[in-house]
């Protein structure tokens, strides 16, 4: 009898500490009510689609309030909600890392969130410890917290701008629409920011942990966001034995094998394809790219991204015969810009005589249609994905794209292509929009000539009826203006 | 007594039989052709799929033959025929068979099977009324009405080449090789069915098929290969230096190889083909079909070998080149969209699977193979399809599979990706694959393949290469390791 009671208080003393401490948590939490707009890069001059989403965020220090990007991307106007106050306070956006998907918001009225606490960060939760979330679900007016266990810890990819991998925590804590941007607690410490959910997993959730979260505020402290740094490497495990011993590794040593370069990156000119990397900042690299960082496997990249821009980092390599130390400065190349989901950007584009042209992006590919992958012009594909791997390109090569004609005598008889890659106008190289406009300009035949880049395509235009038709077209169509660049 | 009386009512009862079904000379013009086939398997191509047995209808022609359609024919492990529908079943061979025009002949070794068949009387071209189609369904001889639609051209199972199609409306079930009459005339043999639409191939592409297998070398078809863009828009002829109403199409490549690469240059305008006016969206009248497309101009009335004219507008001058007619290799694309009764070349090494990328491979993914499709893949199926194989680059070799074993440690998910080089040996076929495998580099055998996505080098130990291949396919159950192009496996 005794000493069930006695289990019964350890049991309870527990859940009475949390008590107290979930009245402070609740009060940091906050809703965030985001006014959206955006813009239709198929239809780039139009207003854009508005609409209203909801998501949670948590008070940093006396001004800040911590984030998803994906709560607060393409915001019209922003209102934050505390804890049992029906006041609407408007807020924006002061700094927003969509590779990340965090962001930092500020109140126009400070004095209201002085009164609430800050809320502390702690570190990387235990594998199967309790985590607690909180925030907003589907909307709801009052706060709602779940309690999970953390299942797993690994590298995820952030699905908001959808092109790189950092580390995510998995809970089982219902993490819903609504919950983003919320915070996950341990001890009554932040441990994490929920973000994103898995349609193939039941019932679980991820969360963006401390280490991506201080990565984000230190990369501030200087007043800009240049996000995660790249070393632009591909490297092969290597896990068969007969691979080890090709690269001349002894017993005992292990590594990967660089196999492309990103053009551009820090590493160009630095490591050689062929190179193995043993080790990378005191961390040895296992055959399958692994390193152990504090109890955990995790991909080596990860390592990289505890980093930031401008930072030094040690690799030991193994070249030939030699064994080398290598030292690299890390930079804020970002090669891959072209494969994220763009939010806060106005499209761009460019138009002449009903043509429309625009940059090539993952935007416009997914204007041509939600399945593009499989059903747009495939030479697109190759280029976004494949091209600048085979012959060893820039990743981020401007490209220009026609996506559609609005139909007038002067061009509706002539050869359509749609999304397809401009290659020359009237002979000049097209790479951006601003080459598109100047090649236009320039031109002094009887005809412009648009020439795409695979099968030989063409598209003319009578060059002094296309000038008169110019203006007459974006009239008739309601298209206030021709270009974006 | 009593027995004549009941061979009596027999004997009535039998030839009441007889009256009751009505002749039909069709009964003796058309038979059952039944086809057992077999397919390749495309992901372990030592070993075939599941057979299967159709029935399709075959046209009895002159000289102890029936005509039928080529594709019905495709992978048949076995033919058999049957008049009136019934047995007996006589096994029949294929003696000729043309993929490309879609028409094949076969026959039986016994010239009695044909003793009480009639050939059917070939009509001169498709005119006429009242067309009907015949087939044999469980012993009835069975006729249905077919409703003249429209021309169509559609595609050849032989990449690039197309040819005119009758699209006829008929309550038939089929397009299994049904004979299309007017009266008691060939017309056309429908070669598919959708819903209610039969297409029938006319009777002047089996006349001209016919007349072909007469010859002392059979000549075959010819394609154009070339690849046009409409020359509709004032701007773009008038930058061609055509003045007035355009005409003629812009050329814009020539397929390598094909009849027209030569005598034809990218942007040329191509007015004329043999005597026909091209218009801008690039068809000429058919006398008897009206406006249809220009590459029909090589099969209307020509085969390969023959020359025609071309009249092209080039740099603004009009010039008259000749166009020696070429037929097509299915094989001289670099990924062919098939490979016509010959099996998947392979070479199984260290346990991975390589074989020739075509078009029957990707095919495998199933319904919606297109989609399903690896994106890399997909993406070199639609650049390549202004490309042909070159002397460089013949075909693309594709890693189909890794049967895992510690030999291949490392390497087990990298199927789909292309082979670049094996050992620094460029490679485009399996036997060049084989020959480059003779030469390992300082005893690793060093595979490297086209970027896209995983590792792009493997590296396997060459010493005990030959070995593990031999204890992969002997846990695996693969009974031989290569099949080249010739066909021959080992």
């Amino acid at each position: 009898m005794q000493r069930s009671l006695l289990l019964g208080l350890t049991l309870l003393l527990p859940l009475l500490c949390h008590g107290q401490m979930n009245t402070k948590i609740e009060d940091s939490v906050v809703k965030i009510v985001n006014q959206y707009n955006q813009f239709d890069w198929y239809n780039p001059w139009n207003s854009g689609s508005t609409g209203k989403g909801t998501g949670s965020g948590f008070v940093i220090s006396k001004n800040r309030i911590m984030t998803n990007a994906h709560v607060v991307s393409d915001t019209a106007l922003l209102l934050v909600y505390f804890h049992n106050d029906p006041q609407p306070y408007p807020a924006r956006v002061t700094a927003i890392s969509h590779e990340s998907d965090l962001a930092i918001l500020e109140l126009e009225d400070s004095e209201r969130i002085s009164r609430v606490p800050a809320l502390e960060f702690d570190d990387l939760p235990a594998l199967r410890s309790r985590v607690i979330t909180y925030g907003y679900p589907a909307g709801g007016k009052l706060i709602s917290s779940t309690v999970g266990v953390v299942s797993r810890i690994e590298t995820q990819t952030y699905v908001h701008s959808g092109v790189s991998q950092y580390l995510a925590v998995q809970t089982d804590a219902a993490i819903n629409p609504g919950n983003s941007g919320g915070p996950v607690i341990q001890n009554g410490k932040v441990v994490g920011v929920a973000f994103q959910g898995n349609s193939k997993l039941e019932n679980m959730g991820f969360f963006i942990p401390v280490q991506v979260l201080n990565h984000f505020l230190v990369d501030l402290q200087d007043g800009k966001h240049d996000g995660f740094p790249l070393v632009g490497v591909l490297a092969a495990n290597l896990e068969n034995p007969a691979a080890r011993a090709h690269a001349g590794m002894k017993k005992g040593e292990s590594g990967i094998r660089v196999e492309n370069i990103t053009r551009g990156s820090c590493s160009e000119g630095i490591l050689q394809i062929d190179d193995i990397i043993t080790s990378f900042e005191g961390y040895p690299v296992a055959n399958d790219g692994t390193v152990e960082w504090n109890g955990l496997r995790l991909r080596f990249s990860f390592l990289v991204n505890l980093k930031q821009v401008g930072e030094h980092v040690q690799f030991k390599i193994i070249r030939g015969e030699e064994r080398l130390k290598i030292d690299l400065q890390l930079t804020d190349f970002k090669p891959f810009h072209q494969r994220a989901h763009l939010y806060d950007t106005k499209p761009r584009f460019y138009i002449y005589a009903g043509l429309v042209f625009a940059p090539l992006n993952l935007e416009i590919l997914k204007s041509y249609s939600s399945r593009w992958l499989v059903k747009a012009p495939q030479e697109l594909v190759y280029e976004t994905y494949f091209r600048p791997l085979i012959e060893n390109d820039y990743f981020d090569t401007p490209r220009v794209v026609q996506i559609r004609r609005i139909d007038h005598e002067v061009n509706a008889e002539e050869t359509r292509y749609l999304y397809r890659l401009v290659d020359t106008v009237n002979g000049e190289k097209i790479a951006t929009l601003q080459n598109l406009a100047d090649a236009f300009d320039r031109n002094t035949q009887d005809q412009h000539v648009i020439h795409f880049t695979h099968g030989n395509r063409s598209t003319f235009l009578d060059r002094k009826k296309a000038d008169a038709a110019h203006q007459e077209i974006l009239d008739q169509y309601a298209i206030p203006m021709d270009r974006r660049l | 007594m009593k027995n004549l009386t009941a061979l009596l009512i027999l004997l009535i009862a039998l030839s009441f039989q007889v009256e009751a079904r009505p002749k039909n000379p069709l009964e003796h013009q058309i038979v059952s052709v039944r086809v057992t086939s077999q397919t390749w398997n495309e992901y372990r191509p030592w070993q075939k799929n599941k057979p299967r047995t159709r029935t399709f209808v075959g046209t009895v022609i002159s000289g102890n033959r029936i005509l039928m359609i080529a594709d019905d024919l495709a992978d048949a492990t076995l033919i058999q025929v049957e008049k009136y529908d019934r047995p007996p079943r006589i096994p029949a061979q294929i003696i000729h068979i043309d993929h490309q025009i879609g028409l094949a002949i076969i026959t039986v070794d016994d010239p009695e099977f044909f003793a009480d068949l009639q050939p059917v009387e070939i009509a001169e071209d498709t005119s006429g009324e009242d067309y009907y189609c015949a087939t044999w369904m469980s012993g009835q001889l069975s006729l249905a009405a077919c409703r003249w639609s429209k021309t169509t051209v559609f595609n050849s199972s032989t990449p690039y080449f197309s040819y005119l199609g009758i699209l006829f409306i008929s309550d038939l079930s089929g397009g299994w090789g049904e004979p299309v009459f007017s009266g008691d005339q060939l017309i056309g043999l429908g070669i598919s069915q959708r819903e209610d639409r039969v297409t029938v191939l006319p009777v002047e592409s089996i006349r001209a098929y016919l007349r072909a297998v007469e010859m002392d070398r059979y000549p075959g078809f010819a394609w154009l290969g070339i690849n046009y863009q409409f020359n509709k828009g004032l701007a773009q002829s008038a930058y061609f230096g055509q003045q007035g109403t355009p005409r003629g199409v812009l050329v814009l490549s020539c397929f390598p190889g094909s009849s027209v690469d030569g005598p034809l240059q990218p942007n040329d305008i191509l007015l004329k083909l043999d005597g026909h006016s091209i218009d801008s969206l690039g068809d000429y009248v058919h006398p008897r079909y009206g406006p249809v497309d220009l590459s029909l101009i090589a099969t209307d009335g020509h085969y390969a070998g023959d020359t025609i004219d071309a009249v092209v507008l080039r740099n603004k001058k009009e010039i008259t080149v000749s166009i020696l007619l070429k037929a097509s290799m299915p094989s001289s694309v670099l990924i062919p969209e098939t490979r016509l009764d010959t099996p998947p070349p392979y070479l199984v090494a260290g346990g991975f699977v390589f074989r020739e990328l075509d078009e029957l491979y990707l095919k495998a993914w199933g319904k919606n193979w297109e989609e399903n499709i690896p994106a890399y893949l997909r993406t070199l199926l639609h650049m390549q399809q202004e490309e042909a194989s070159t002397p460089e680059r013949k075909h693309l070799i594709v890693l189909a599979d890794v049967f895992p074993d510690e030999y291949n440690m490392g390497y087990h998910d990298m199927a789909q990706n292309i082979v670049k080089s094996v050992n620094g040996f460029p490679i485009d076929s399996i036997s060049k694959m084989e020959d480059a495998l003779q030469h390992p580099e300082a005893g690793f055998h060093v595979i490297e393949f086209i970027p896209s996505y995983g590792i792009n080098k493997v590296i396997l130990d060459a010493e005990h290469f030959e070995e593990a291949t031999r204890s992969i396919m002997e846990k695996y159950q693969i009974p031989s390791r290569i099949r080249t192009s010739g066909g021959n496996t080992h």
